[in-house]
Parts: C-alpha cells; sequence; structure tokens
C-alpha cells in the first residue's frame, strides 16, 4: 500500500498544474454535495438551466454538459470577476461561463480529461 | 456583481457605436451599471453587438487564422485589450515554442502574460485549404495565474 501511495505521490510530482488539478477532480468523493471552498464547488442547477455553446465547434457537447450540471458537478472557479469555471465530468472537462442567477451556461471550450490545456507563461527575456 | 467604473464606460463607449436604438441602448446601460451587471455582460443579449472576428497571421511561413469568438470581444472592449496585443501575445507565443523545438498541437492552450495580467485562451485546429495548410485558433479569455487554484480545504 505504502509502496502504491509513494508511487502515486512520485508521478504527480512529474503533472503539470492543469493535469494534477484534471486528478484531483476526478478523485473528489461524491459526498458532501455541498460547497467546499470558494475556489472548489459543486455546481448543480434545475431543468431550467440553458447552456449555449459560445465557440462554433462546442455544439456536439452542449447536452452533454447540461445534463452534467442538472445531475450536480464539481467545479473550479477560475476567474470570480468573470465568473469562469472548469467543470470536471467523467471524462471531459468543460471551460464554461456561468450566469447563475438566470441559470445560464456559456460554453467556451472543452477537453477530454487526459489533454488539459498546456499553461504557456510568457516573459520577456531579462 | 458591479462592473467597475471605467469598464462600463468603455462598454458604453463602444455600445452608443453600434446600438442604434436609443431605448435598447438605455436598457443595455442600466443593466450594465446594475448589481448584476457581471453577468449580463457575457448574456446572448449583450454578445449580439460584439461579432466574432478574423485575424491572419504569418509567422515563419506558417498561416494562422485567429477566431476572436464574441465573448473574447466584449471581454476585449471590456479590459480595454485591443486587437493587437492578442495578436501579439499569440505571436509571441508560437516564437516561444518555435525557440525551443516544440510543435503546437491540435489542443487547448492556456497562454499567461504577467507583465500585461492577461490569459489567452486558445484551442488550436488544423485545416486543409487549396493554397495549403493553416492553423484555426479560437480565441478566448481566461483568468490569469491558476498556480495556487490546486490549494484544497475540505470544510
Amino acid at each position: 500500500m505504502l509502496r502504491n501511495v509513494t508511487e502515486v505521490v512520485e508521478a504527480a510530482r512529474h503533472l503539470t498544474s492543469a493535469e494534477q488539478r484534471e486528478v484531483i477532480a476526478r478523485l473528489w468523493p461524491e459526498q458532501p454535495a455541498q460547497s467546499v471552498n470558494t475556489t472548489w464547488e459543486c455546481l448543480r442547477f434545475s431543468e431550467a438551466l440553458q447552456v449555449m455553446a459560445y465557440a462554433p465547434q462546442q455544439e456536439p457537447y452542449v447536452e452533454e454538459l447540461q445534463q452534467l450540471l442538472q445531475q450536480g458537478a464539481l467545479a473550479r472557479l477560475e476567474h470570480a470577476a468573470d465568473n469562469n469555471y472548469e467543470v470536471y465530468g467523467p471524462a471531459r472537462t468543460y471551460y464554461v461561463t456561468i450566469a447563475r442567477r438566470k441559470e445560464f451556461v456559456g460554453l467556451l471550450s472543452s477537453w477530454p480529461l487526459d489533454r488539459p490545456p498546456r499553461e504557456i507563461v510568457l516573459q520577456e527575456e531579462a | 456583481m458591479n462592473l467597475p467604473d471605467d469598464e462600463v464606460r468603455r462598454l458604453l463607449q463602444y455600445l452608443r457605436k453600434h446600438v442604434d436604438e436609443p431605448d435598447r441602448l438605455a436598457e443595455i446601460e442600466e443593466e450594465l451599471w446594475g448589481e448584476y451587471a457581471d453577468e449580463f455582460v457575457t448574456s446572448p443579449a449583450m454578445l449580439v453587438y460584439f461579432p466574432l472576428s478574423q485575424h491572419q497571421l504569418f509567422i515563419a511561413d506558417e498561416k494562422w487564422l485567429l477566431q476572436i469568438i464574441s465573448h473574447a470581444h466584449v471581454r476585449m472592449v471590456q479590459r480595454g485589450v485591443k486587437p493587437h496585443t492578442v495578436l501579439s501575445l499569440f505571436q509571441r507565443f508560437v516564437e516561444y515554442c518555435q525557440a525551443r523545438g516544440e510543435t503546437i498541437l491540435k489542443d487547448a492552450y492556456s497562454i499567461y502574460d504577467p507583465d500585461l495580467f492577461l490569459t489567452l485562451r486558445v484551442d488550436i485546429d488544423f485545416v486543409k485549404e487549396d493554397g495549403g495548410d493553416s492553423h484555426v485558433v479560437t480565441v478566448f479569455f481566461g483568468g490569469g495565474d491558476t498556480s495556487r487554484s490546486l490549494e484544497i480545504v475540505l470544510t
């Protein structure tokens, strides 16, 4: 058991931040369904929820995202002022903007869980 | 949540040139100064005034077609980000990858410039054209430095 845990920790060291988030999201217990903190929380919407693809190539994923959010899903707040979240489904992660009061979700991007966005930091060479 | 005054002013300056009906403009202005402006600003009712735009870039003989979707367009106006800033950031990203010998894949990327406090999120696709291949890049905006978002506190 200890060896397995050590292997997991060692493997995780080599993952990027985005890859680590994908792993953490799938390890999260289904309960408690209540909000856990200000960055990660469980989102659940009523039957009134409307989901719209804000990028044309995201159309095929609208229906599955709608079902996911009506069942309840783990989400990570990426930018509070912009209401941007990553929503973690069983096999796909969705990048969205959410209007909670109107139960409206704009789908911006999505990716399979093993292909999270590569994060590049550009800094001027000194 | 209310929007900062400078963001509302930028949006209204743009909208005065693009909304023909005074009554509609007055309704939008009321929403933008209101308590739920953060939700209204990216609603479909607002995005209709911010069309998708396309920009071609040639970087080291490769053709890139950047599609700035309506959602990104409204954020650019709101934050005072000019199209040339977006194009320049993307060009620096391509050059950054080329300098390191990294192939840019058909994938999602998050490109963060800490000096500009700007995160460009892009989906890169690949299309065949009569005149050769080109990359189609869908541009939207992200939320800056996400390095601390791995911290989790269970309550």
